[in-house]
């Protein structure tokens, strides 16, 4: 027997749930210092020599220790002015247009 | 942190270098017995060069009406994710297809012009096989480092992307087949 039920929609228990979903940022996070980095290549580009790229090893190095910060700073502002357009055009919007909402 | 006035520009070229190296290593070890040496005065180059080695195929030309360069990328990543959206635009109507492509357009927007102003027009063309994304060049403004680091930013994202949503997919199919 099939049994249909109506269920109202809760904001508290939205809100609180949405709450709890872990945030999704793209900026990486904060790079650690390399000692393998600090001699086999800013050491060498101090005394004025190359770095050759067949003899670096790349396994030792993940991509969060080549983040530089400044990259990082500037990954963070640009997220934080689309998230502000964003809030001023879901605020401008009337009610009524908003058929579907999609989130990035 | 490593007390070197360029450190910046050479962790930047290390990023990109770093992951060209862990997606296509036979690739990776061609353009690095090509150019050898890492050194300031030819990283914008290689960088230039290694940026579009991260993308499946590539076409260049030359817009003589702008007088400006454009690349033509296409990517299984790009296309994937555009395959995974159109599920979502086929139950939701006419209206939710449009609202998938302005969303694909405004992700390409968002990374691809985050931290370097070298794009300075962005368009996507959606096929049924996939999509492709033509990037127009600023005539002013050439920021190798920068823009190949949004570029693996945005190629990251779509990984993840992707693999979250193939993951959402997979355990709705198995809670539908254990029900």
């Amino acid at each position: 027997m099939w049994v249909t039920e109506m269920f109202e929609f809760n904001i508290s228990a939205f809100t609180d749930r949405l709450a709890k979903i872990p945030g999704r940022s793209i900026v990486p996070e904060q790079p650690t210092h390399s000692e393998y980095l600090q001699k086999n290549v800013f050491d060498k580009l101090l005394q004025g020599h190359p770095v050759e790229l067949t003899k670096l090893d790349f396994g030792t190095f993940t991509l969060q220790d080549v983040t530089p910060e400044v990259y990082r700073t500037q990954l963070a502002w640009n997220q934080g002015k689309w998230a502000q357009c964003f809030n001023k055009f879901v605020k401008d919007t009337p009610v009524a247009v908003q058929r579907e909402s999609s989130f990035f | 942190m490593y007390d070197y006035e360029y450190e910046g520009d050479i962790l930047c070229a290390l990023r990109v270098l770093k992951y060209f190296q862990m997606n296509r290593p036979e690739r990776f070890q061609v353009v690095c017995e090509c150019y050898e040496k890492l050194e300031l005065n030819t990283v914008d180059e290689l960088i230039w060069e290694v940026t579009w080695e991260l993308f499946d195929n590539v076409i260049s030309d030359f817009e003589p009406d702008f007088e400006v360069d454009t690349f033509i990328v296409g990517d299984a990543l790009l296309d994937r994710l555009w395959a995974l959206i159109q599920k979502r635009s086929r139950k939701g109507g006419r209206f939710s297809e449009f609202a998938c492509r302005e969303l694909f357009r405004d992700t390409m927007n968002y990374f691809l012009t985050a931290t370097s102003s070298t794009i300075a027009r962005v368009d996507c063309f959606f096929h049924r096989e996939g999509v492709q994304v033509k990037l127009w060049m600023s005539r002013d403004i050439w920021e190798p480092l920068p823009f190949a680091n949004d570029v693996v930013t945005l190629l990251l994202y779509l990984e993840a992307e992707c693999a979250e949503k193939s993951t959402r997919k997979t355990a709705k199919k198995s809670r539908k087949e254990a029900a």
